[in-house]
């Protein structure tokens, strides 16, 4: 079976690939997004952090 | 000390940061060899009594979708019923975590089940029970969602969006039944029937091999999600702090 | 425990008869979300005929809709909700007097100008009378469930429109089975008869758990 072929799909490649593309870039595009997040929170706390300085011990 | 040690934010966010590359690890073996499976190891036509081209094959990502938005909505009800019983912020969290990877299983469902349906009923959108009864779904996660966002008090959001997501929970089966069966005098010849047994054994084998892919990848992307919602909450404790110094 | 609910009842009849207009507006919202249609759609007979039971009901969905914002929002403000919450009475039914009170000005007011309705869309006598019958079961449900979402809203910026996309999606059993008698009873008036008894179990069961379910939302949003 070629490369060609399977990309095909018997012809329907537009609607196989749409709902595969789709998966790919929802559950993908989820994880890169939630790590994004995970970052900037860190960084917006560190920030926070810096601007506070607990009195006293420091 | 038992696992209930981990209802506590501050312990459970390093549990679940040791556990999130495991999930991603096996979700991604599972769907890669589902996939695999499902494109070379299956026939070209759904068989049975409404064959079909290999178009079909959209049914490993659209089944496996469809399940889960619906299992991450009990998830989501569960741990918002937990919450509001014994008043356990984390269960909270996780129930708020729950709802967006729901909604996007409950959109991709939506969206290849319109790509499945154009080739094999030759119409995008058909107010098939069962597409509306996901559509109906979605506006669900949606409600929950944007009543959570829309108050700022976390406690009350919290509880206010657990509330909503109970209602919704008992008036689902009301509503499914509804679309279902819209005429009460025939309603046994409306309902939509699929048979799991007479399905041909490679394909469902890759079925279920993408659906354990999904159920791991929403491990991963909740409790991904949760310590988010974990850091901001907990912002002003000790060990946050503690943790943001150690990273800096 | 009667005394309370009647109390509260003709309270807040009294204090709406005071400000008809709010009454009238709800009213008129339907009256022209119904008149539109035809506009929209042209006004063939035939047409008009088998969307009026879907139209009026969306309508009465979406005029409920309107009214609910107001349900606790006044008390909320002049702080009399939060006396309501310590009162010795159970809250739920001080909610389910303030849910009757919104029915008979807001939903009853529908169900009485639905043969008017009917006319414009040339739904026949049986069919009429089914509507007016199905509204006069049906409205009250809609007030029953939108006080859940009216409680979780309570004085949120944007409330209205939030309350529409929580509770809206929960009205879809009343639209189905409302809007399906009356095509029905175009067909054979006795078989409207399960549509009516679904309802009637509906309500039934909206009258137990919702007050309830509003009771433990205000809770939620005043504590």
């Amino acid at each position: 079976m070629s490369v060609m072929e399977f990309l095909s799909q018997g012809g329907y490649a537009y609607f196989v690939w749409a709902s595969y593309g789709a998966a790919l870039v929802l559950l993908v595009g989820e994880m890169v997004q939630l790590r994004r997040t995970h970052r900037t929170i860190l960084t917006r706390l560190g920030r926070l952090l810096r601007m506070r300085p607990r009195g006293g011990d420091s | 000390m038992s696992i209930f040690r981990y209802a506590a934010p501050a312990s459970f966010y390093p549990l679940a940061g040791r556990l999130i590359p495991w999930f991603a690890a096996i979700a991604a073996a599972s769907i890669l060899i589902g996939l695999y499976w499902g494109f070379f190891q299956t026939p070209d036509q759904l068989g049975g009594t409404n064959p079909q081209k290999e178009y079909y094959r959209i049914i490993f990502v659209h089944v496996p979708a469809a399940w889960m938005s619906m299992w991450l909505y009990l998830v989501l009800a569960a741990w918002s019923a937990v919450g509001l019983v014994f008043n356990t912020r984390l269960s909270f969290m996780m129930a708020r975590a729950a709802a967006p990877t729901g909604a996007i299983f409950t959109f991709l469902a939506l969206w290849t089940g319109a790509f499945w349906g154009r080739p094999s009923w030759g119409t995008y959108w058909d107010w098939d029970p069962r597409l509306t009864s996901e559509l109906i779904l979605f506006f669900l996660y949606i409600g929950y969602i944007a009543l959570h966002s829309a108050i700022d008090d976390a406690r009350r959001a919290d509880r206010a969006s657990a509330l909503l997501a109970i209602v919704g929970l008992v008036m689902l089966p009301v509503i499914f039944w509804s679309i279902n069966c819209p005429d009460p005098n025939q309603c046994a010849a409306l309902h939509q029937r699929s048979d799991l047994s007479q399905m041909e054994s490679n394909i469902f084998r890759a079925m279920m091999l993408m659906t354990f892919g999904f159920w791991m990848y929403s491990f991963a992307a909740v409790f991904m999600r949760v310590r988010g919602i974990i850091l901001s909450r907990e912002a002003e404790s000790a060990w946050v702090r503690a943790l943001v110094e150690a990273k800096a | 425990m009667w005394r309370v609910f009647l109390c509260i009842l003709g309270r807040d009849i009294t204090l709406a008869m005071r400000r008809r207009t709010d009454v009238l507006t709800t009213l008129f919202f339907f009256v022209i979300v119904v008149s539109l249609f035809p506009l929209g759609i042209g006004t063939e007979k035939q047409i008009l005929r088998i969307l009026g039971p879907g139209v009026v009901w969306v309508a009465a969905l979406l005029a409920s809709m309107l009214a609910l914002e107001r349900l606790f929002a006044a008390d909320y403000e002049d702080g009399t909700l939060e006396q309501m919450l310590m009162t010795p009475q159970p809250l739920a039914l001080l909610v389910l007097a303030k849910v009757t009170a919104h029915w008979l000005l807001t939903g009853l007011p529908l169900v009485a100008i639905a043969p008017l309705v009917g006319m414009q869309y040339h739904l026949d006598d049986v069919a009429v009378g089914t509507m007016v019958l199905a509204l006069m079961v049906g409205t009250p449900i809609l007030s029953l469930l939108g006080a859940i979402g009216a409680a979780l809203t309570l004085g949120l910026r944007g409330g209205g429109i939030l309350l529409s996309l929580l509770i809206l999606p929960l009205y879809i059993p009343v639209l189905v089975y409302g809007a399906g008698a009356v095509t029905v009873s175009a067909v054979d008036f006795a078989d409207t008869q399960p549509y009516f008894s679904l309802l009637g179990a509906f309500l039934l069961l909206a009258l137990i758990f919702s007050p309830l379910a509003a009771a433990a939302a205000l809770r939620i949003s005043i504590e």
